[in-house]
């Protein structure tokens, strides 16, 4: 099934939730739609599954307009992120209850339900819990009996709100890979919401990263990690060290900056900001420089490094351990960002606008 | 060493707890029941066959039971709804309603039947309305009834509110993404999780509505063999120092009240081990 989204807008009251999303998603396709909580992904989710009605816009399905159909005749598979499992049946009544609803003259007969519930509690791995209640089954194995709740109508589209949210981290992890082969396994269109950069993607083909209503890019992991299309992006991503600089022919400069790993960019001189990750910084030591290492603090593996200028503005640095050179606290060192996204001032300003794509070099050793 | 290991709850306080509880139940609930069965006991169980076996306490005790089934079974699907309204829906006045609905606990029974009485009889102001039609509602079973509703109607309604409170509303769009209409959600999903709840708020109507009596002497008209309630008939018999007779009617209502909730009972223990859960 493909899904075409047109300028979907939403508002509760005062409040845009959508601000006019576009997207298209193709047949089989594994989607994540990522953002902060606020960012309008829920709300989207809502309304391909029928929950929920935009304000304007239009949603079509196979070239089916959806907005026209109510939640009970899409046939979409919907895991809630409290799973929402009914909590007066059997595993295997929940399971089955999507087939058993069917008006008696597309209902499959008993044994054919049977067959179909019992061959899904395989597939979940649980076929020794069919008789348990709800409340008898830890979180991860409700979470397993949702997903088998919403694949028994053979849904033309599988949503999933957050479907790890609730989970511990191992348990997490090992339901990522086995919803992966899941889906491998039935091939439908799926989209999930998750608030966690990690999970979207790990799992998804394709990520769709939110942010106040708004689209604000859609990529692979490397197209997003590498090359964040706004300021709101690169912040998410984890680019929280934001230094104003000066692009004078296509470079970024700035005391205490050494930008030569950075490409040139293709952007007007004038006031730029600039947006690093941590762990993408390395330090040379600079007698010249502002930056003053102030504190640090190993965990093993990184050392946490802060450094002050002497306005008092702080930023953070992340160093390996074992491969970056020693640094001393209470000396001075120089940036040398080995990636980095520049946005033009004014852009950087106003988080949500469009902003043009830096030209970026790859990680550099 | 040397002291005996005693298995001890990690509860505090169960044998004190235990022992008012016990005392308090004996001293409220067992002790007149006691009494009056040791008063039926020394009439006989023939003589209190007698008693009962008489046209005007079989009809007295037939009225009873019959007009407060049909209260509680109102009060189950009228309290149901409103305990759904109040609970789902946001509406103006709502608190002062949901707050409205304790008035007959509140109420002293007396007051509340003649309120009544003077709304429905022939020259109040709903009666009036209804005598044009040719319905009598006060002075006639229809007056019994509507007392009975009214007192027993807080008791379903606030069982089951809280119950309605935790249904979560994903529960009811999961079944809409699964296919269900409405109706059917309304039949498979949302009555099985009220069900054990809403019987729990029959039962207290109906053992409420069996053991009233000032609300309904004030509008039932009273008429021997009609309108006539046995609680009332009890009444009659103590006033005619007759207590032989008063604790034998006593004695059948007792037994016929406890065989109902014993077998509600039964009906819940049985939907519960069915459905599994609450």
């Amino acid at each position: 099934m493909t899904i075409a989204i047109s300028s979907l807008t939403k508002s509760f009251g005062p409040t845009h939730v959508l601000r006019g999303i576009d997207l298209g998603i193709e047949a089989g396709e594994l989607v994540a739609l990522l953002g902060p909580s606020g960012s309008g992904k829920t709300t989207l989710l809502k309304i391909i599954a029928g929950l929920d009605w935009p304000d304007a816009g239009a949603l079509a399905v196979d070239g089916q307009d959806w907005l026209a159909l109510p939640a009970q005749k899409r046939r979409i598979g919907f895991v809630f992120q409290s799973y929402a499992l009914f909590p007066h049946m059997t595993v295997r009544d929940n399971i089955a209850f999507g087939l058993t609803v069917r008006p008696r003259a597309e209902r499959p007969g008993k044994s054919v339900i049977a067959a179909r519930v019992d061959q899904l509690l395989g597939l979940l791995q649980i076929p020794h819990l069919a008789d348990r209640f709800p409340t008898q089954l830890s979180g991860g194995q409700r979470q397993r009996v949702a997903l088998g709740r919403a694949l028994a109508i053979e849904p033309s589209v599988l949503l999933l709100d957050e479907p790890f949210g609730a989970l511990d981290a191992a348990i997490r992890r090992d339901l990522r890979r086995w919803l992966r082969e899941v889906h491998e396994a039935t091939k439908s269109t799926t989209i999930f919401v998750t608030h966690d950069q990690e999970e979207a993607f790990e799992m998804a083909d394709r990520v769709v990263v939110m942010g106040e209503g708004r689209i604000e890019q859609i990529g692979t992991a490397d197209q997003i990690h590498d090359h964040p299309a706004s300021p709101f992006v690169a912040r998410f991503m984890g680019a929280v060290v934001e230094l104003p600089v000066a692009l004078r022919a296509g470079r970024v400069e700035a005391a205490g900056l050494d930008a030569s790993a950075l490409e040139r960019r293709a952007m007007a001189d004038g006031p730029a900001r600039l947006f690093l990750r941590p762990d993408a910084i390395a330090l040379e030591p600079d007698a010249a420089s502002p930056w003053v290492l102030s504190h640090k603090a190993s965990n093993g593996a990184v050392i946490r490094a802060t450094l002050r200028r002497e306005d008092g503005t702080e930023l953070p640095v992340d160093l390996l351990r074992h491969s970056a050179p020693e640094v001393t606290l209470g000396a001075a060192y120089r940036l040398r960002p080995l990636t980095g996204a520049v946005f033009s001032a004014e852009g950087a300003a106003q988080s949500g606008g469009p902003s043009p794509l830096p030209l970026l070099k790859e990680h550099r050793k | 060493m040397g002291r005996p290991l005693v298995h001890r709850s990690p509860m505090p306080g169960l044998g004190l707890s235990m022992g008012i509880t016990l005392t308090m139940l004996s001293l409220v609930v067992l002790l007149p029941i006691g009494a009056l069965l040791l008063k039926g006991a020394s009439y006989g169980i023939e003589g209190i066959w007698e008693t009962v076996n008489r046209e005007r306490v079989w009809a007295a005790l037939f009225l009873s039971f019959r007009l407060s089934l049909f209260a509680a079974v109102f009060n189950l699907i009228f309290g149901v709804l409103l305990a759904w309204v109040l609970v789902r829906y946001r509406f103006p006045g709502r608190r002062i309603l949901d707050a409205s609905v304790d008035l007959p606990f509140a109420l002293p029974t007396a007051v509340a039947g003649i309120a009544l009485t003077a709304l429905y009889a022939p020259n109040g102001a709903f009666g009036s309305l209804a005598a044009s039609i040719g319905w009598k509602i006060a002075y006639s079973q229809w007056g019994i009834l509507l007392a009975l509703v009214f007192v027993g109607l807080p008791f379903v309604t606030r069982t089951v509110q809280p119950v309605v409170e935790e249904i979560e509303r994903e529960v009811e769009e999961a079944s809409a993404t699964l296919g269900a209409t409405r109706l059917h959600t309304l039949r498979h999903v949302i009555a099985p999780m009220l069900a054990p709840a809403a019987l729990t708020g029959f039962a207290l109507a109906l053992a409420r509505a069996v053991g009233e009596y000032g609300s309904v002497i004030f509008i039932a008209g009273n008429i021997p063999l009609v309108t006539e309630i046995a609680p009332l008939l009890i009444v009659i018999q103590l006033e005619e120092f007759n207590y032989d007779a008063a604790a034998a009617i006593g004695i059948a209502m007792l037994l016929i009240s406890f065989a109902m909730l014993l077998v509600i009972n039964l009906i819940q223990v049985w939907s519960r081990r069915r459905i599994g859960y609450v």
